[in-house]
């Protein structure tokens, strides 16, 4: 009966290893002495066994190094998991949208963190700020279909359509007529994006938007073929057969949760500029497998790399970049302790950052001594960043200061000793290790007990929102690298003001902020408005995340930032492979 | 006979329909729901949304809705995969990871047995001591080490092997290897202490005592009957090969079904976990069904006590 099993398994090897000749042909004599090693594999791991007959096969075995390409312009990444939907208006995750970055294009898009003309030529913006005028280049779909000014029109009105709600579309409520759109107040004529010729689109703005520029690149502003949407309903974009695109690539294979490929487009505006002929991306969803990937050279950058893969690597070079996250304790302010600014300083100064990021998280992290990202955000007033222009509102582990906050913050309450402060972090092991890391300093330093509140992320984020916290774990990404992505978070109307931070003053300062046309005066209101949070601290910042990351040698040009496009391989090339 | 099929068929409904409705309600009682992200959706488009996904509909419309659908085979569209239905992910993913357990329960099975029979006719020498080795790896090493050690040791170090991903023959040998290691440990001493009960029977002595050849004692006589009571632990482990595949999954990066069990809770996935869990229901409540028909068949012993009683 067993041999009956083992020839049809036999078979089964013939027929398989010749439908893929190209790939890894196996003959079945090292098939056998394959089994026969994992055989003494199994020995070897309880030591108890001597000498196998394993080490002759080894030679042999040793020359099945796979073969990669001849200095073929191919990179292979790993590109984390299946996207959700790779419909551009209706995507709202990070992955899907660098994919989308590579097979298309907005009227503006990143290059290396910039932002550069992409499907518009050039664009006129009126006096007031208010009104855009893009005037589009020459450019065709990959069906071979002109580029249009009603394509955007379809596209952006796609994404208010109240009646197939897209999460991303409060990206477009600047344009004058789209939240009342998209939130059934208002008809789709009313909203204020017109088509001037097929060439020439008009938009017009709320307020002037000083990052309009940016926010044309985002894939919820891509253009749209009716025709395309249509045909495929939702098939939209839900096959590699089904896109049609214009961006710098095109997808060539898509095999659900395996793995993606691109090639490039060569009928892109600017594909001289394009040198990758071809991109690999498997889904790729376990941190270690890919790293065993990239040593095996299977893949030729890691999207991110733990402090024991750093120390474990041998090839290639770490390189890290801002994630662009910045991570902070929210306070509750209507908490009965903790609406009181100087406990709130307290907890704030008297924890030790420089010594977390050493010996807790020993990540390539830096304290945050503000809020505003370093790096990722210029301050147009001068060619700094508006983090160095800012510079930092207090000092790292400042316990002295601390204690006499607290003591004169418990004086203001009328307190003798504080009620147990409850600190809710996520429930995985880095989340409470982390927290732990806080609780105990708070303690240390200033004696105050916290007790830690481990719960699921989607608890914490469901509980944030609805202020249903003392003190919570927090941090948050930007949108586009202009200040006001992370400032007008704490508005007392916005939705993501978690610590329930009210100040009409603040508010105020935003909304002029929001109305300035002079770049000049608009930072320097957004300054101050960073100055009063800072002061009033409803967040208590901890540190802005960086993140290391593998990378070979001969790949030249990937380009990472944590805002915009998170990974950028338009313009990157392989050299020097075949060395 | 046919009653008694048809009595298991119904038993079987019912037991997929209250693990569906159990799954249902429980799954409602997780804070938040499949549109949250980090980033907050505005409340305007975040109740579009509900409304779109007929989430505001009081949750007994909802379940009502949920039940019709899936009585037609439809078991709606996932959430977190927007253009995807779970039936299409299931049609998707489930060959795979069946691929994927056929492969470990053949390579099981047939390495399990003949440990376990040259163990018991080595009886205290050192194929059964391998053997045995071999056994205690497989119970108490979790697969997802054996199957980091695999990657690393073959793919990453030796370059044997692709160290992931699911394309050619190459790539299914580690992960068939890791995924029945535990049912060829299982297997092996099942078998070795049913063939060492057999060795020492009677009928042995009197098979000896007629001439027969070694060979023909060993298969006709000693195998054949230790194998029976084997073969009884098998159907569990078919349940446990075809469920168990999460890990090895995730470490070999195989688009099976298998992550899907994690990330639809954790991505609070509705439709994808009642789709998933009335699936595998299914296929677990069909696969004790068959075996149970199967013993009525095979084992005449057991065919005439279900008659009788």
């Amino acid at each position: 009966m067993e041999m009956k099993y083992l020839m049809f398994y036999l078979d089964r090897w013939k027929t398989n290893s010749k439908k893929n000749k190209g790939g890894n042909v196996v003959s079945k004599k090292r098939l056998l002495s394959i089994v026969a090693v994992m055989l003494a594999f199994a020995m070897i791991l309880t030591a108890c066994s001597p000498g196998q007959p394993a080490a002759s096969d080894q030679t042999e075995g040793a020359e099945q190094t796979v073969g990669t390409v001849q200095d073929e312009q191919v990179l292979r990444l790993s590109l984390f998991q299946e996207p959700g939907t790779l419909d551009w208006q209706r995507s709202d995750s990070n992955i899907e949208i660098y994919i989308l970055s590579w097979i298309m294009e907005g009227l503006t898009r990143y290059k290396h963190g910039e932002i550069i003309p992409g499907l518009a030529e050039k664009w006129d913006i009126s006096e007031d700020g208010k009104t855009y005028t893009f005037h589009l280049r020459d450019a065709k779909w990959t069906d071979g279909q002109p580029v249009t000014a009603e394509d955007f029109k379809y596209g952006w009105l796609r994404a208010l359509n109240p009646e197939d709600p897209m999460s991303y579309a409060y990206f477009l409520y600047d344009i004058v007529g789209a939240k009342e759109y998209n939130t059934g107040e208002g008809a789709a004529e009313d909203v204020a994006i017109k088509v001037i010729d097929d060439k020439t689109l008009e938009v017009t703005l709320k307020n002037p938007v000083a990052y309009f520029d940016y926010l044309v690149s985002f894939s919820t502003y891509y253009p749209t073929r009716k025709d395309i949407v249509e045909k495929y309903g939702n098939k939209f974009n839900a096959e590699a057969q089904n896109f049609v695109t214009c961006g710098p690539f095109k997808v060539e294979t898509w095999e659900h949760e395996a793995e993606m490929t691109f090639v490039k487009n060569p009928d892109y505006w600017n594909a001289s500029e394009i040198k990758l002929e071809k991109i690999i991306g498997p889904f790729i969803s376990d941190n270690q497998t890919e790293f065993n990937m990239y040593e095996a050279e299977e893949l030729d950058m890691t999207i991110a790399l733990n402090a024991d893969q750093k120390a474990a690597m041998t090839k290639g070079e770490v390189k890290n970049f801002n994630d662009g996250s910045v991570w902070f304790f929210d306070f509750n302010v209507n908490h009965p302790v903790l609406k009181n600014v100087n406990i709130r300083r307290a907890l704030t100064y008297g924890v030790d950052r420089e010594s977390f990021i050493k010996n807790v998280s020993k990540r390539p992290w830096i304290p945050a001594l503000s809020y505003v990202q370093p790096d990722i955000i210029p301050d147009v007033n001068t060619d700094k960043t508006f983090r160095e222009v800012g510079g930092d509102y207090f000092k790292d582990n400042d316990v002295e200061t601390a204690k006499k906050l607290l003591e004169q913050g418990m004086k203001e309450l009328g307190l003798t000793q504080l009620p147990k402060l409850k600190f809710m972090c996520n429930d995985t092991a880095e989340g409470q290790l982390y927290a732990q890391a806080f609780q105990e300093m708070w303690k240390k330093n200033l004696g105050i007990e916290v007790e830690l509140e481990p719960v699921p992320s989607a608890v914490r984020i469901d509980r944030q929102q609805n202020h249903d916290f003392d003190i919570s774990y927090a941090g948050w990404g930007p949108d586009y690298p202009d200040p006001m992505t992370d400032l007008d978070l704490y508005t007392s109307w916005s939705g993501n003001n978690d610590p329930g931070y009210n100040n009409p003053e603040y508010d105020d300062l935003i909304v002029r902020a929001q109305n300035e046309t002079d770049r000049v005066k608009r930072f320097e209101l957004l300054h101050q408005a960073e100055a009063m949070l800072m002061r009033d601290l409803p967040i208590g910042p901890l540190y802005f995340r960086y993140t290391d990351y593998a990378e070979r040698e001969y790949v030249k040009n990937v380009y990472r930032k944590g805002v915009g496009v998170e990974i950028d391989v338009v313009y990157a090339y392989i050299e020097g492979k075949n060395k | 006979m046919i009653k008694y099929i048809a009595k298991k068929l119904f038993y079987a409904i019912v037991t997929i329909w209250i693990v569906v409705s159990a799954t249902f309600f429980m799954m409602q009682a997780i804070p938040g729901d499949p549109l949250m992200n980090e980033k907050r959706v505005v409340p305007e488009i975040k109740e579009n949304l509900r409304k779109y996904y007929g989430l505001d509909k009081p949750l007994h419309e909802q379940y009502f809705i949920y039940l019709k659908n899936l009585a037609t085979g439809k078991m709606g569209m996932s959430f977190q995969y927007k253009n995807r239905t779970v039936n299409e992910i299931i049609a998707n993913g489930f060959p795979i990871s069946a691929s994927l357990g056929m492969r470990a329960m053949i390579v099981g099975i047939i390495a399990g047995l003949l440990l376990g029979v040259v163990a018991a006719l080595n009886h205290n020498r050192g194929w059964d001591r391998f053997s045995i080795f071999v056994a205690i790896i497989g119970v108490s090493i979790p697969g997802f080490v054996i199957a980091a050690l695999l990657q690393w040791v073959f793919g990453v170090k030796l370059r044997w092997l692709p160290v992931a991903q699911w394309k050619s023959f190459a790539h299914t040998i580690m992960p068939t290897f890791a995924l029945s290691l535990g049912l060829i440990a299982n297997l092996a001493r099942f078998m070795r202490s049913s063939m060492l009960d057999v060795i020492g029977q009677d009928y042995i002595k009197t098979a000896k005592a007629k001439g027969l050849s070694p060979f023909e004692i060993v298969w006709r006589h000693q195998i054949r009957n230790a194998i029976l009571p084997v073969i009884t632990i098998l159907g569990p482990w078919i349940a446990v090969i075809i469920t168990g595949t999460f890990v090895i999954e995730t470490v070999f990066a195989i688009p099976g079904l298998g992550k899907f069990y994690v990330q639809s809770i954790n991505m609070q996935d509705y439709t994808l976990i009642t789709g998933i869990t009335a699936f595998f229901g299914s296929i677990l409540v069909i696969m004790n069904m068959l075996v149970d028909i199967a013993y009525g068949i095979i084992d005449p012993r057991i065919r005439i006590s279900k008659r009788s009683s």
